[in-house]
């Protein structure tokens, strides 16, 4: 009878129906069930509640640093901040390691020609890190989840990068300064020249060259992006491989370099030095990040300043200070009130969407004292309505058929009237 | 209507806020205390300029009221400042001279004017003399009405003044050189016994069994009534339309009547409906198809007879009366309003004159045209919803004796002109309505059973100033609406104008819990000994003390001065020492 009540997602089976109802609803189950959609085996459920140990012991931790940490109320503006500084962090981790393997590659390049013999050796050395770091990896993993067969299953996300990392190391194409990042196979006699055809054949323009201190450097980084990242310059679509990502580059025409919002500019700032155009012009600065308009993702969000409403009741838009990318809203606004952001000043601020509402010049809602209200509430006189627009339209149109029609009809009924003076009947001759 | 309030806040405004509290009672008392202290103040001045003439150049009327709202408003300033909302003047003082009824109340810059306008008008002899110059003169039965709110509890107060011929008696005080002795002594005297028997009156509301037995069990409207219309036939006196007693709530103090159709009117007044009513009945005429218009209005807002005073309930005693013994002749009193017009339908002895008193009208909404109406109305619509004179509205208002008072009244003046052109709009559209300036008539009855209604019994004219709901007929049973009266009135020769005197009070029916000793109490807010005291006049008329109904006056007048076992009644005295610094202001004033 056991085989009628089984769990196909655990792989188990019961005795009773009973059994089986309240397995569906145990957590286990649910974990399992998500696993199974992403095509992993089922694990048991000793293996589960372990994992649920460490997990909430782990974060019962983490909120407890938390809570002592926030004693002030992150504000939002905070949390958006370390956001961002963790992505920066894990990016230039990214980068860094890319840098080293780069070195390494290029000092394997020089001996590989000065000691052509020493060919098995540097097979050896060619990424010693990686290696040793997934080594690590594979055995914690193996000592975490000895249970479970898939370590591969079980592998942070931290371990997962660099499992991809060692995997990208290894199909890596060097793409050479001399060498067009975007055609396979030009290579021309120098640097510069390379630069030239790319900008003239690829529109491949360096921004800002007057503050560009690496220039290497930085078409090098792109290099590194496209050969060893198998990644779009400029809108991050990740090829399979170097062919595949210049055939993108190339048909999506996305051969430069994207200098637009601030992340964007962030990316590659290290290659920069802008120190020259700060004296003198402290504000300036912040004006140029303001007032180049940038093509924003998705959820970027436009508000306008629109004064508030002052006693005639008058909304107007006094100041259309349209403020771009998300980073630049006045982050200290008291709410937002799912229309409008309310600032500490008082300022109200309403989104671009709405303002057809807030041009218009409405008249303020009358607000009675006690005098008028007891007044108003002890009228009994009952007033005619009011004039109304429609009906009266309507009532127009009815009068204009009717003029329309009698008209029609004295016509009709002209031509019967006899307008001859001196008409003689023949009929009454 | 375009406003609406809510009915739990209307239950609010119109039920919770009229209990009567400790709170209230205090508002309603320095409301009173205020306007007696301003009526003080106004019959000092009239005093000193005609009586005592301490003060050379006299004052017209129209100053005498612009410095009596003034006073008003600086005393107001002590008074609950920044504890209530509202609080100001309820009714502009308005001082009517002889036969005007009510709504005298000129504009500093309406004296050249008056004097442009009725030139007729210029024979010392003519009572409408004193107000069109301004200036009073001995005989003049002078009325003076002003009142206070304060948070919307109102109190009301007017007082009919003589101006007598002086002279010094042997202790070398002026006195008047002799008592009244006319007609209108008849009617000060009717006003004067009316006044008190209908406080009395009330009064025996919060003690039903000290009521003669004479009177009934219960204080009615209709008893009220009867006492009043006794007292004025013995003296051979009318009482005039326009009179009431009438219960007064927050805010609906009686300033809108005619305008508002208050829901749950009660109290008694006198239209001319009922002088049609009596006149017939004492007629042989019986079969007179009574034409019964079904009134617009909601039924508790139409006044009736049939209603118990009860404790709890504030209320305004309002009597005008008028003398009718020239004649033999049955008549009708009845009020024609003074206007501006000064076309083909003038009579040369008529007064023109153009009303300075305004009340807006709340259930009307209009976009106006020109900015300074704009500008004024809402100017209004801040000033509060009592009855407001234009002068009110201006910067240099209050006058205050620091500066120099022809400069402040010129600057009122100038203030003025532009406030007159935005009216001008506000009046044609009816955001505000004029508060009429009334002359008592009296027309024989004989004319008026001679002229007949045309457009048939039901018709009324719609542009009648100010009537009461259910009563936009003056006389429906004769089918006469206000237009024809009118007409009727100007058609007739007979028609004569008659003096009218006027005494108001408003009283609180204290029940034990708020009064200041432990028996209820009736609390009389304005008038009384101290200062509403009856002019010196003799009247050759007296009550039949053989009628039950003046036994029971009689008997309530002797329930009044019984300290021990009669009614209570306690009156708000004026603020003593204000009174000497009003009276030192008017010596210090620069004049």
């Amino acid at each position: 009878m056991s085989g009628l009540y089984t769990c196909n997602s655990c792989s188990i089976a019961f005795e009773t129906g009973q059994d089986q109802r309240d397995h569906m609803k145990t957590e286990w189950h649910r974990y399992n069930l998500k696993r199974r959609v992403a095509q992993l085996p089922p694990i048991t459920e000793s293996t589960f509640n372990s994992k649920v140990n460490s997990l909430s012991v782990n974060e019962a931790q983490e909120e407890a640093e938390k809570k002592k940490q926030d004693k002030r109320q992150m504000t939002k503006k905070d949390m958006r901040r370390k956001e961002k500084e963790a992505l920066l962090e894990k990016k230039k981790k990214l980068l860094q390691l890319a840098k080293e393997s780069m070195m390494k590659n290029m000092a394997a390049a020089q001996q590989e020609q000065t000691q052509q013999t020493a060919q098995s050796a540097k097979e050896v050395e060619q990424a010693p890190i990686p290696v040793e770091t997934s080594t690590e990896t594979a055995t914690a993993a193996v000592t975490t989840a000895a249970a479970a067969p898939e370590n591969d299953e079980e592998l942070t996300e931290e371990q997962l990068a660099e499992k991809l990392m060692k995997q990208k190391l290894e199909s890596q194409v060097e793409i050479p300064l001399e060498t067009c990042l975007f055609c396979t196979k030009k290579t021309f006699p120098d640097f510069e020249s390379n630069l030239d055809h790319m900008f003239k054949t690829h529109g491949f323009y360096i921004p800002e060259q007057k503050y560009l201190t690496d220039k290497k450097g930085l078409v090098k980084y792109m290099s590194e992006k496209i050969g060893l990242g198998n990644v779009c310059i400029v809108c991050n679509y990740q090829g399979r491989s170097l062919p595949a990502v210049r055939a993108h580059m190339l048909a999506k025409r996305h051969c430069k370099i994207p200098y637009e919002s601030e992340n964007e500019r962030l990316e590659i700032s290290e290659f920069y030095d802008f120190t020259s155009s700060y004296q003198g012009f402290m504000n300036t600065e912040t004006n140029i990040t303001k007032d180049v308009p940038a093509a924003d993702d998705g959820n970027d969000e436009e508000w306008e300043d629109v004064s508030s409403e002052d006693e005639d009741g008058a909304t107007e838009v006094t100041a259309n200070k349209i403020i771009d990318d998300e980073e630049d809203v006045p982050e200290e606004y008291l709410y937002n009130d799912g229309v409008q952001l309310h600032l500490p000043n008082g300022v109200k601020i309403g989104h671009r969407s709405l303002q057809r509402y807030f041009k218009q010049n409405l008249k303020p809602e009358k607000e009675l004292t006690e005098g008028q209200g007891t007044l108003v509430a002890a009228e009994t006189r009952t007033f005619l309505p009011g004039f109304d627009k429609k009906q009266y339209q309507v009532r127009q149109r009815v009068w204009q058929t009717e003029n329309r029609d009698k008209k029609r009809e004295d016509k009709r009924a002209a031509k019967f009237v006899n307008n001859q003076p001196y008409y003689r009947d023949q009929l009454l001759q | 209507m375009e406003l609406a309030v809510s009915y739990e806040d209307s239950q609010v405004l119109l039920k919770d806020k009229n209990v009567l509290q400790d709170s209230v009672v205090d508002k309603y008392r320095t409301a009173g205390q205020i306007s007696q202290t301003a009526l003080k103040y106004v019959t000092g001045l009239i005093n000193d300029i005609y009586h005592y003439k301490t003060i050379e150049t006299p004052l017209t009327i129209s100053e005498i009221c612009l410095l009596a709202d003034s006073f008003i408003i600086t005393r107001l300033e002590q008074y609950y400042k920044n504890k209530v909302n509202e609080r100001g003047i309820a009714i502009p003082t308005s001082i009517d001279v002889d036969q005007l009824a009510s709504g005298w109340s000129p504009e500093i810059d309406d004296v050249k004017n008056l004097k442009n306008w009725n030139k007729e008008i210029t024979s010392e002899e003519d009572p409408l003399n004193s107000s069109v110059t301004g200036l009073l003169k001995v005989g003049d039965v002078v009325k003076i009405t002003l009142g206070v709110h304060i948070d919307g509890y109102t109190s009301e107060v007017s007082h009919t003044m003589v101006i007598y011929p002086t002279s010094t008696n042997e202790t070398g005080a002026i006195v008047p050189a002799g008592p009244l002795l006319d007609v209108k002594a008849d009617a000060i005297a009717a006003n004067h016994i009316a006044m008190e028997t209908v406080v009395a009156l009330l009064a025996c509301a919060l003690t039903p069994e000290k009521l003669p037995a004479s009177l009934g069990t219960a204080v009615t409207g209709q008893l009220i009534r009867h006492i009043v219309n006794t007292v004025a036939r013995s003296y051979n006196c009318a009482v005039v339309p326009g009179s009431r007693v009438r219960r007064i709530r927050r805010f609906l103090a009686g300033q809108n009547e005619g305008i508002v159709a208050e829901r749950e009117y009660k109290g008694v007044v006198w239209t001319e409906s009922h002088q049609e009513a009596e006149l017939l009945a004492n007629s042989d005429v019986k079969d007179l198809a009574v034409a019964t218009n079904s009134s617009r209005s909601v039924p508790s807002a139409i006044p009736v007879d049939d209603f118990t005073v009860n404790s709890g309930e504030v209320y305004m005693i309002d009597l005008k009366m008028v003398p009718v013994g020239h004649s033999t002749k049955k008549g009708l009193v009845t009020l024609d309003v003074v206007d501006s017009a000064q076309g083909k339908s003038h009579r040369k002895n008529e007064l023109v004159a153009r009303s300075g008193i305004f009340v807006r009208d709340f259930a009307q909404s209009h976009a106006l045209k020109l900015k300074t109406s704009r500008k004024l109305l809402t100017n209004i619509d801040r000033n509060g919803v009592y009855p407001f004179k234009l002068s009110h509205l201006s910067e240099n208002f209050p006058i205050v004796q620091d500066k120099d008072y022809n400069e402040q009244i010129a600057a009122l003046d100038k203030d003025l002109k532009s406030f007159r052109l935005g009216m001008s709009e506000i009046l044609n559209n009816y955001l505000c309505v004029e508060s009429p300036i009334e002359v008592a008539k009296w027309v024989p009855w004989e004319h008026i059973l001679k002229g007949s209604n045309q457009n048939g019994a039901l018709s009324y004219d719609a542009t009648a100033t100010l009537t009461l709901p259910g009563h936009e007929v003056p006389l429906p049973k004769l089918g006469i609406a206000s237009l024809k009266l009118k007409s009727l009135m100007k058609s007739c020769p007979e028609t004569i104008d008659l003096p009218v005197v006027r005494e108001c009070t408003t009283v609180v029916l204290c029940d034990s819990d708020v009064s200041s000793g432990d028996k209820p109490e009736l609390l009389r807010l304005t008038g009384g000994s101290k200062t509403s005291q009856p002019s010196w006049i003799q009247s050759k008329l007296e009550l039949n003390s053989e009628d039950s109904t003046v036994q029971g006056i009689f008997q309530l007048a002797t329930l009044v001065k019984d300290k021990r076992f009669g009614l209570v009644i306690r009156e708000t005295q004026p603020m003593k020492q204000v009174v000497n610094q009003g009276s030192k202001e008017n010596n210090g004033m620069e004049l």
